[in-house]
């Protein structure tokens, strides 16, 4: 039993703190020191994420044939990430997946055709430099555009020549957006871009500034190799025959198609012809006959990427379905978004996958509706006060008045805002055919 | 010690371990009343109140009683400060016991060996990498250099060291 008096003996001169406080509060102290850190640091702690999930992603399941292997032995490109990835699109040439868009396109000598399996894009020798000559594959609507945002992207292919060799023009295959002046793009690129030095090398845009102009060496591109693009949203890495052979920081975030081309040009510092913002090319005369026989064209999503994109697509669907059940009780209409939503759940049954400027049609509209459905009482409110201004207008100066058909021709403008989810100009407006109204009823 | 040692060859011995033990005690700089509470506390757990019956004999209420309390409650204080001996932080009784690192540091009482330090040299070597590291992690944090991609892999390396000889560490004073 401790003294009744303890109280008075009182605690010992000067601060005492036992050892355990002390090493708790510097071990506190540490972590929270370390956790400021983490914090601090976590744009190089993400890319530091990334780069242990693709290093087990390539390890956990390497292709087992070599890069030797010709189309007979190996039918299908070898992929870094094995089973774990969803097929969005795979083109193997014979037969044609539904909702696959494979498009052809040829100019000059250039000559495209599906032979053995194979789609054979040839210019021949007689490409001279007074012509442009081209051969283009592309996989993507003409209607829609590029139909792919952040998915992987292999190819199976085998050129006529190494890309050592001088004079072969310009042939690209990966990712590029389907404009004239593409500004985004990830490429493998057999010819240098900006000089006439041979070789092969990958080359990326985002919004025309170069991300990456990287030689490859030690790839004979005359044998079949599979090249492989794995496009994330913050880093892209380049493989061929599933090892890595570049990563490219930052990425383009615009929807891209996948597209294999070759041409009689190389890119030059000063040409006369623009190829795109800032490059220049030269068309050139070719001494020989080139190809590209393309085995294969697959587009893949990582397991993991994967759901999280069916998650946001499932998620932003059920969110059109409530919006648009909400808009029919408040009287806004429906048509575009359900024409969109009708054309995207279509679209993700038949290839589990939504055509990426679909779907941002998709989620735009849906952001402006929403917008729109919390103005919604406001607005039904204001188009009845306008419609009854309007009223009085043609009772009181008659439907031929000037006055009349201004103000009705702001009704027009306002439902035509109502049926693109405009809150703002349709209450522009409605406001001017109120206002309008409270004047007249002064004067 | 043989039966047929001499007397004045055992003298010679006990005062050798008692010289030993004395300067072990000030390497670990304890007075005799905090070595009385150690051996007290060898192997068991006691309150103050109790160890001032222990020592002292002085029964609860008496005179003098309160200035023994004053004196094992300054002990303790002191040998919990230097993290011999551990009391639970809540609770109204709180018996002392001895800590891994008092029990450590009175097995290896021996002249000429250096008493254990509760923060040792290769703990204190780990903590210092790991913030060296983590400041290098926030300053290159924004560069595209390549190698820097190592540097978040080493600092968690040196945090996973660092967590688990804290974890030691608070264990050792506890």
């Amino acid at each position: 039993m401790e003294p009744e008096d303890l109280a008075e003996i009182g605690d010992m001169p000067g601060v005492s703190v036992p050892m355990k406080v002390r090493v708790i509060a510097l071990s506190a102290a540490f972590m929270v020191l370390v956790g400021l850190g983490l914090w601090a640091s976590s744009p190089l702690m993400v890319r530091f994420l990334e780069a242990v999930q693709e290093y087990a992603a390539l390890t956990g399941d390497l292709p087992d044939d070599g890069s030797e292997a010709g189309p007979e032995s190996s039918p299908e490109p070898s992929t870094p990430q094995g089973a774990s990835v969803h097929v969005v699109m795979r083109d193997s040439f014979e037969q044609q997946d539904p909702g696959l868009q494979r498009r052809t396109f040829t100019r000059g000598t250039g000559t495209a055709r599906l032979c053995d399996g194979c789609m054979f894009m040839s210019l021949s020798e007689g490409s001279t430099d007074r012509e442009f000559s081209k051969v283009w594959l592309n996989y993507g609507s003409e209607e829609m555009g590029d139909p792919w945002l952040f998915v992987d992207v292999e190819i199976r292919l085998r050129l006529s020549d190494n890309s050592d060799l001088e004079g072969g023009g310009m042939r690209c295959w990966g990712l590029m957006e389907g404009t004239v002046f593409p500004e985004n793009s990830i490429l493998l690129v057999s010819q240098c871009p900006k000089s006439d030095a041979p070789g092969l090398f990958i080359k990326s845009r985002e919004d025309g500034q170069i991300l990456a102009d990287i030689p490859i060496s030690g790839i004979d591109t005359a044998e079949w190799h599979n090249y492989t693009i794995l496009w994330g949203p913050h880093n892209s890495t380049v493989l061929v025959d599933g090892v890595s052979v570049a990563r490219i920081e930052d990425a383009p975030s615009v929807p891209m198609a996948v597209h294999v081309q070759a041409e009689n040009t190389r890119y030059v510092q000063e040409g006369s012809h623009v190829a795109s913002e800032g490059i220049m090319m030269d068309y050139i005369s070719l001494d020989r006959d080139v190809w590209v026989e393309v085995e294969s064209v697959r587009v893949n999503m990582a397991e993991g990427r994967y759901r999280e994109y069916s998650a946001a697509v499932l998620a932003r669907l059920d969110e059109v379905s409530r919006q648009m059940g909400v808009a029919r009780e408040k009287e806004v209409p429906t048509d575009r978004i359900q024409l969109l939503h009708a054309n995207a759940e279509e679209d993700w049954e038949d290839n589990g996958h939504i055509h990426a400027t679909l779907f941002s049609e998709l989620v735009e509209i849906s952001e402006k509706l929403g917008v729109m459905l919390e103005h919604a009482d406001e607005l039904m409110e204001l188009f009845s006060d306008a419609g009854e201004a309007l009223n009085e207008f043609a009772a009181s100066e008659g439907e031929k008045s000037r006055r009349y058909l201004v103000n009705n021709a702001y009704m027009e403008i306002a439902k035509n805002g109502l049926d693109k989810y405009d809150h703002e100009t349709a209450r522009h407006y409605l406001m001017r055919i109120i206002g309008a109204s409270e004047e007249l009823s002064g004067s | 010690m043989s039966v047929s040692e001499d007397p004045e060859e055992k003298l010679l011995r006990l005062h050798d371990s008692i010289v030993s033990y004395i300067s072990g005690l000030r390497l670990a700089n304890l007075d005799v009343l905090q070595v009385e509470v150690l051996g007290r506390l060898i192997g068991c757990r006691r309150t103050t109140a109790e160890l001032v019956e222990e020592i002292y004999g002085t029964p609860n209420p008496s005179d003098g009683y309160a200035a023994d309390y004053y004196r094992i409650r300054r002990a303790t204080k002191h040998l919990e400060e230097k993290g011999f001996i551990s009391a639970p932080l809540f609770g109204r009784k709180k018996p002392y016991h001895l800590t891994k690192y008092a029990v450590s540091v009175l097995a290896n009482i021996t002249p000429g060996e250096e008493p254990e330090r509760i923060l040792s040299q290769p703990d204190m070597v780990v903590y210092a990498s790991t913030l060296a590291l983590l400041l290098l992690t926030v300053i290159y944090s924004q560069s595209t250099l390549s190698w820097v991609i190592l540097l978040p892999g080493l600092m968690l390396v040196c945090l996973g060291i660092s967590i688990s000889r804290l974890g030691s560490t608070i264990r050792k004073v506890a």
